[in-house]
């Protein structure tokens, strides 16, 4: 590979995200006000990241959209305006609000084309019932596990989703991922250097996130004519943390208990990369 | 949630509905851009074999007479590879008076390349090359064919649509006509950033390769 494309390549999809999504953080954290301080540095940062590092990719990452998948950064908006005016929310509300951002990107990401396989309707009710789910429970872990654990290991599924993808699928998309992936890890880095678990603002970043890591899996997904459904289980992959939910496990404490939070999440991830890879699904 | 929130929630879904996908007709003709300069290669060996599928108005191509080879190289060591596509249509027009081609036109699902890593068919199918979901045919058609300085050689110019763009192609050809039976091969080189494919050059050299041959059945390259 040559250098210059290297180096596009990282400055542009790599670098530029992180930096911006660290910086946005860090301004938002400080020049917000008293309760939108507690609420939204991480998706602004997030977006911010995303959207620019987007918007740096070469020009077949459109902004207006064109494709499906173009509809990538605008479903993160909507997702992290839901995610920022839910967070206060009641269970009930926040449901319902995950439901329709789920609804929205389904409709604008799944294709249209007349040999999509299984048919358009039946993935439009598969993508939002998943991305829901995927929101929901998402959406419960960072008050059971601390919001810099579980903004880590979203970026390290990320990281795992543009690995995979551009393994199995396309350069093209992973590339995307990528973008999302760096956004993910300068937030995450932003708040261990502030050394402050901002649990709400994280709850809040939680749709956005699932939205577009979850978005670029399924449109991966499907860009085969025999769809790799094992792409579709890498951003359910946190998840795993519930199973630290356990009455055993969750007397555990300290670094045994970071340890296995890690495992419970690295080891789905991992096998979800191998089943895409060996395409077993 | 504040009546603001809900207020704006709902804002946002009827934005988001009034974006309704469009449906993609993806099969729709590419748009025509900007004719780059004609692309002449010297001509390949000439074929041995001859076939005959006559329709209203010419011999019909198809993978059983013809086939459309396409070599890919690799920008370091790593070996060359090479594809066919085992689908296609079209025509070749025979002069009777002359036993002269006229024209020749096929058309190309590129969903249909094959190459002898499963793999790699699905890589060259995504947008990092072929694209195949967003623009499933190619296309190529003849405006004029001329005769070359040799006997039997000759100048096929057309113009080649793939993914969204077509450009003016030009390619020397060995043509034999023998009792309303056509033989034909040639040779040309494109180079995929004119047609907008245009990742990973880094990796994958802009030249492509594409040797035609019109007598000979499609045959799947095996892995070596």
């Amino acid at each position: 590979m040559q250098a210059d494309a290297i180096t596009e390549m990282i400055g542009g999809g790599v670098l530029a995200p992180a930096a911006i999504a660290l910086g946005v953080y860090w301004l938002a954290s400080r020049l917000l006000p008293g309760n939108a301080a507690s609420r939204f540095p991480v998706v602004i940062g997030l977006l911010a990241g995303f959207v620019s590092g987007y918007v740096l990719l070469p020009e077949w990452a459109a902004l207006k959209p064109a494709r499906h998948w173009h509809w990538l950064p605008w479903l993160g908006l909507v997702a992290g305006f839901t995610g920022g005016i839910g967070v206060r929310a009641g269970p009930l509300s926040r449901w319902l609000l995950f439901l329709a951002t789920s609804v929205a990107a389904a409709w604008l990401l799944v294709p249209t084309w007349p040999n999509l396989d299984p048919p358009r309707f039946i993935w439009l009710i598969a993508l939002s019932a998943g991305l829901c789910v995927l929101i929901g429970l998402t959406d419960s872990l960072p008050p059971r596990f601390g919001g810099r654990l579980v903004l880590g290991l979203l970026s390290i599924t990320a990281v795992a989703v543009a690995v995979t993808i551009a393994a199995c699928v396309s350069v093209t998309y992973a590339r995307i991922a990528g973008v999302a992936a760096c956004s993910l890890g300068g937030v995450w880095g932003a708040a261990c250097l502030r050394r402050r678990d901002d649990e709400l603002a994280v709850r809040a970043a939680v749709p956005a996130a699932c939205i577009i890591v979850g978005g670029i899996a399924f449109v991966a997904c499907v860009e085969s004519e025999r769809p790799q459904y094992g792409l579709l289980l890498l951003p359910a992959a946190p998840l795993g943390l519930w199973i630290c939910q356990t009455r055993t496990l969750r007397q555990l404490s300290g670094r045994t208990a970071t340890a296995l939070r890690i495992a419970c999440v690295a080891i789905p991830l991992l096998a979800a990369a191998a089943v895409s890879y060996a395409r077993i699904l | 949630m504040s009546r603001l929130n809900w207020a704006l929630l709902i804002s946002g879904c009827l934005l988001i509905g009034g974006c309704a996908p469009q449906p993609q007709t993806a099969a729709d003709p590419a748009p025509a851009a900007e004719p780059a300069a004609p692309v002449t290669e010297s001509a390949a060996p000439f074929a041995e074999v001859a076939s005959k599928e006559t329709t209203t108005g010419g011999l019909a191509l198809s993978p059983t007479n013809a086939q459309i080879q396409f070599i890919g190289k690799h920008t370091d060591d790593k070996p060359d590879r090479v594809g066919v596509f085992t689908e296609f249509t079209g025509q070749a027009a025979i002069d009777p008076a002359t036993n002269a081609l006229t024209a020749v036109s096929v058309d190309i699902p590129v969903s249909s390349l094959a190459t002898p890593f499963e793999k790699l068919n699905d890589h060259l199918k995504s947008p990092d090359f072929f694209d195949a979901r967003e623009y499933p045919t190619a296309r190529f058609e003849s405006t004029s064919i001329a005769a070359g300085e040799a006997p039997g050689q000759h100048v096929v110019n057309g113009k080649l649509t793939l993914l969204a763009a077509t450009r003016d192609v030009t390619f020397p050809a060995e043509v034999a006509v023998t009792d309303g039976a056509l033989k034909l091969t040639g040779h040309l080189t494109i180079k995929r950033s004119e047609f907008g494919m245009d990742k990973l050059l880094e990796g994958v050299k802009d030249e492509i390769d594409i040797n035609v041959s019109i007598g000979e059945p499609t045959q799947v390259p095996k892995a070596e």
